[in-house]
């Protein structure tokens, strides 16, 4: 539990981080600054940005979880093959988002398939950054620091999220993740060392584990997972290739060189910290067979480690993990409301840049009090919004990727058409589970949605003609 | 028209691999990495897992970290003069 000097630190940093929001808020002219900081983000803040990003809550606090229950094969096979499956990304597809002239992805699914498609793309966009997942994510965080009711941590969090994204737009949002990811990055890591040792190292851990037939495989880099749930998670983590923050920091760098740059170099980063967080998980799990929640049992012996001070320091780490990812959708939540399904769907007519950033901060303000109203109450509802955001991948990613990267002929009919078909089968095995056999359980939809989103593209794609057709020369 | 060249000229540099420039070389070192940590958890190298890479992580944070400063304080700066 965390004391007075710890909670006087922790206001400090807040208020610090609240008026460094403040003070970008006095750059923000018009839609491009908001929402692409006049695309001048330079490589260090697109490090630190992405980074922040990634690390949500889900992702420390997940990663731990996965590493407490599968052991070493969380590291081998969940984080040098996702990161692997992403270097396309870095190398060739996010240079290209970045050259193109589009803001938002609905602009671009809107320049090369047509505005209904571009619809239907706000819409599922719209929902995905809801994010609530991260807002429930502050439970565990507020029960080990304070023990304080979740709810009302989670309206905190949510208020602070979004007076940083509305005042400072994406450069005061890219500042201050920067500075939430150092603090929980330096944190974990000073800690560690400590922690391990306490551990009794490899061969301490190695003792534990091998003793407990409960986990068999747990220190084995492969056999803590079987082979078709290794090529799940393999997959599965093309995910990133349809998600909207890194499709706007891309757009946001300097070059497309920095942006291929800084994520190459976040991968090697990634790798390195997903190190330290499995091990983390796996003391977690050494130390106490039986653990309940690992994930509270990781954060309560982190600030058991730490000196008074520095707990407050971690704490803002974690709670900026979880704001700094929080941030960066509704700052995109907020201009998909405003930009791509007020303006493009309702008024129908373009709209100042004035207008359109006072729009995206009311957008931001509503996503923000969705978030809240449904992360802890309405299970019904929390489902149904839960179950609409993880359909946004099966239905855009096809056609992002193939607006992108494929240099023929792209008609209106396969955007709409790939849409529809990723859209309807991920519902139909979401609802009605592919069980192949026991040891594999149940196919994630994903995997089926995005072949079917394929097939669907190469079809309508023979349907009508190319809206883009006399611009193919100068297409990026 | 040679304005319109000039751009998508510049456009395909940007989009050019630098295999043997820093683009390769952070791939590179995404696979030492791999190998070297791989080799250290196998072999129950603790100074490796143990202090090594947490220590090499928080140290290239701090210094993304201060560099981020520079260049924030540069702006803040060149916004002051303006």
């Amino acid at each position: 539990m965390l004391t007075a000097v710890d909670n006087i630190v922790i206001v400090i940093a807040v208020l610090g981080v609240i008026a460094i929001g403040a003070y970008f808020s006095k750059s923000i002219t018009d839609m491009e600054s908001y929402y692409l900081a006049n695309r001048s983000l330079p490589w260090s803040l697109i490090v630190g940005t992405l980074m922040a990003s990634w690390y949500g809550g889900n992702g420390v606090v997940g990663s731990i979880g996965y590493a407490s229950i599968m052991g070493f094969s969380t590291w081998f096979i969940w984080s040098i093959g996702c990161h692997l499956v992403r270097f396309p990304l870095a190398l060739w597809v996010g240079p290209r988002v970045h050259i193109r002239s589009d803001v938002t992805i609905p602009d671009m699914i809107e320049s090369t398939y047509g505005r209904l498609a571009a619809l239907i793309a706000s819409v599922f966009l719209f929902i995905y950054c809801s994010q609530i997942g991260e807002i429930t994510a502050t439970g565990i965080i507020g029960q080990a620091a304070w023990g304080v009711d979740k709810v009302v941590l989670g309206i905190v969090v949510v208020a602070i999220t979004i007076l940083l994204t509305c005042l400072g737009g994406l450069m005061g949002v890219a500042v201050t993740d920067m500075i939430f990811f150092f603090f929980m990055v330096t944190g974990v890591c000073l800690v560690f060392p400590v922690m391990f040792e306490d551990a009794g190292g490899l061969m301490g851990l190695r003792a534990v584990m091998d003793a407990a037939p409960e986990f068999p495989g747990f220190m084995h880099p492969t056999a803590g997972m079987s082979v078709p749930k290794m090529i799940m998670f393999i997959m599965l983590s093309i995910n990133v290739y349809a998600d909207p923050t890194f499709y706007q920091r891309f757009s946001a760098s300097q070059t497309a060189k920095s942006s291929r740059r800084a994520m190459l170099t976040c991968f090697c980063i990634w790798l390195a910290f997903d190190l330290v967080l499995v091990f983390g998980g796996i003391i977690v799990r050494a130390n106490n067979l039986n653990v309940a929640s690992p994930e509270l049992a990781y954060i309560e012996m982190i600030l058991h480690h730490l000196p008074v001070g520095f707990r407050a320091l971690f704490i803002i780490g974690l709670f900026g993990a979880i704001i700094s990812t929080l941030d960066s959708y509704y700052l995109i939540g907020g201009t998909t409301l405003a930009k791509d399904i007020y303006a493009r769907g309702i008024a129908k007519k373009e709209i100042d840049d004035k207008t359109l950033v006072r729009l995206s901060r009311i957008g931001s303000v509503i996503l923000g009090c969705i978030g809240v109203a449904l992360a802890f109450r309405f299970t019904l509802v929390y489902d149904a919004v839960l179950f609409l955001a993880s359909m946004w991948m099966s239905t855009a990613f096809v056609p992002i990727i193939m607006a992108l990267m494929y240099k023929g002929k792209k008609t209106p009919m396969a955007g709409l058409l790939s849409m529809l078909a990723g859209a309807l089968v991920f519902a139909w095995f979401y609802l009605n589970p592919l069980v192949i056999n026991e040891s594999i359980g149940a196919v994630d939809a994903l995997l089926l949605g995005v072949p079917a989103s394929f097939v669907a593209w190469i079809i309508g794609n023979r349907i009508g003609e190319d809206i883009n057709a006399d611009k193919i020369g100068i297409q990026a | 028209m040679s304005n319109n060249k000039q751009i998508e000229s510049s456009k395909k540099e940007d989009l050019k691999i630098e295999w043997f420039g820093l683009d390769g070389l952070l791939c590179l070192i995404y696979l030492a990495e791999a190998l070297l940590f791989a080799y250290a958890m196998i072999n129950n190298n603790d100074f490796i897992v143990g202090k090594l890479v947490p220590y090499s992580v928080a140290a290239v944070t701090t210094a993304v970290f201060l560099k981020y400063l520079y260049q924030v304080f540069s702006f803040a700066r060149k916004n002051g003069k303006k």
